[in-house]
């Protein structure tokens, strides 16, 4: 079982590794080609149904800047996700387990459980000095 | 933003916060602003009716704005009664909410995520006259975001008056 999840190299792993390897530098072979040949050459060499050169730059620069708005937009999205201000998700959920559910036994760990809101507020908010 | 408060012991309290009506400060921001977008649009070559136009257009989102544009927030805390929340908008409008003793579970300080940024504000608990359980939260304040110390006051008057909180020490 240990064998199945150590990181260490297996011939499986290896093998599919070179393979990765042989075709990532093939793949970067023909994008070079395909930017930098004219488009009389490769006509004439047989190939004449490829993307149009432009893409050559659009494609890099589109992942960059995929790259660098990854984080904005994953921000913005959560912040559409997080609840509203009326909604009971702020307090609670499904899962939430009440103290009183457990019985008390003296001198044992208390279980885990959620603490009522308005437990919370009295301890942290109430105040005397108005 | 400050929160007056009106104390009639036994009887209850009221909570208001008043926003200014009229922002100069902004208005004469907005205005530098404005004078040169309007002189690059070249709006003094246009014809008077384009312009009459542009003025009734302004004056219509001017009203449809301040028709939302709320002045004022009262809480009044009736004990035994329940509560009432008030706004007041520009225009005059008064939108009232009553909600019952019973109904009301609990008044707490609850803390969300606004966009980009994480607020506490005020809010009631509200739930079936029956039942213990917590149907509804109802936010309180909600034109005029609260600092913590304000709410704290408003929080504290609200434990003691509406449920009799009773605490041997001050915290």
């Amino acid at each position: 079982m240990t064998n199945q999840n150590s990181p260490s190299p297996t011939p499986k792993r290896a093998i599919y590794g070179f393979v990765l390897y042989l075709s990532a530098h093939l793949a970067f072979l023909i994008y070079v080609l395909w930017a930098f040949l004219p488009d009389e050459l490769l006509r004439a060499a047989g190939f004449t149904y490829y993307p149009n050169k432009h893409w050559a730059i659009t494609f890099p620069f589109t992942l960059f800047l995929g790259f660098l708005l990854a984080f904005p937009i994953y921000m913005i999205l959560s912040y559409f996700k997080s609840a509203p201000l009326n909604s009971l998700d702020t307090i609670t959920d499904n899962y939430a387990k009440d103290l009183k559910t457990f019985p008390i036994v003296e001198g044992q760990i208390s279980p885990i459980a959620d603490l009522n809101i308005s437990h919370i507020n009295r301890n942290l908010y109430l105040d005397y000095k108005l | 933003m400050e929160v007056l408060t009106e104390d009639f012991g036994k009887m209850g309290c009221i909570f208001t916060v008043k926003h200014s009506r009229l922002k100069l400060l902004r208005l004469f921001i907005g205005f530098i602003f404005l004078l040169p977008l309007a002189c690059f649009i070249e709006l003094y070559t246009q014809e008077l009716f384009i312009l009459w136009g542009v003025v009734f257009l302004l004056v219509i989102i001017l009203i449809l704005r301040l028709n939302k544009k709320v002045i004022s927030e009262r809480l009044l805390v009736l004990p035994t009664i329940g509560l009432q929340i008030q706004s007041e908008n520009w225009l005059g409008t008064l939108v009232t909410e009553f909600i019952e003793i019973s109904c009301v579970k609990d008044v707490v300080i609850n803390e969300a995520i606004r966009p980009f940024t994480v607020t506490f504000y005020l809010c009631v608990l509200t739930g079936d006259k029956k039942s213990q359980e917590i149907k509804e939260i109802r936010p309180l304040f909600t034109h005029s975001w609260l600092k913590l110390e304000d709410l704290k006051k408003v929080y504290s008057a609200i434990q003691i008056k509406l449920f009799k909180y009773q605490k041997e020490k001050t915290s």
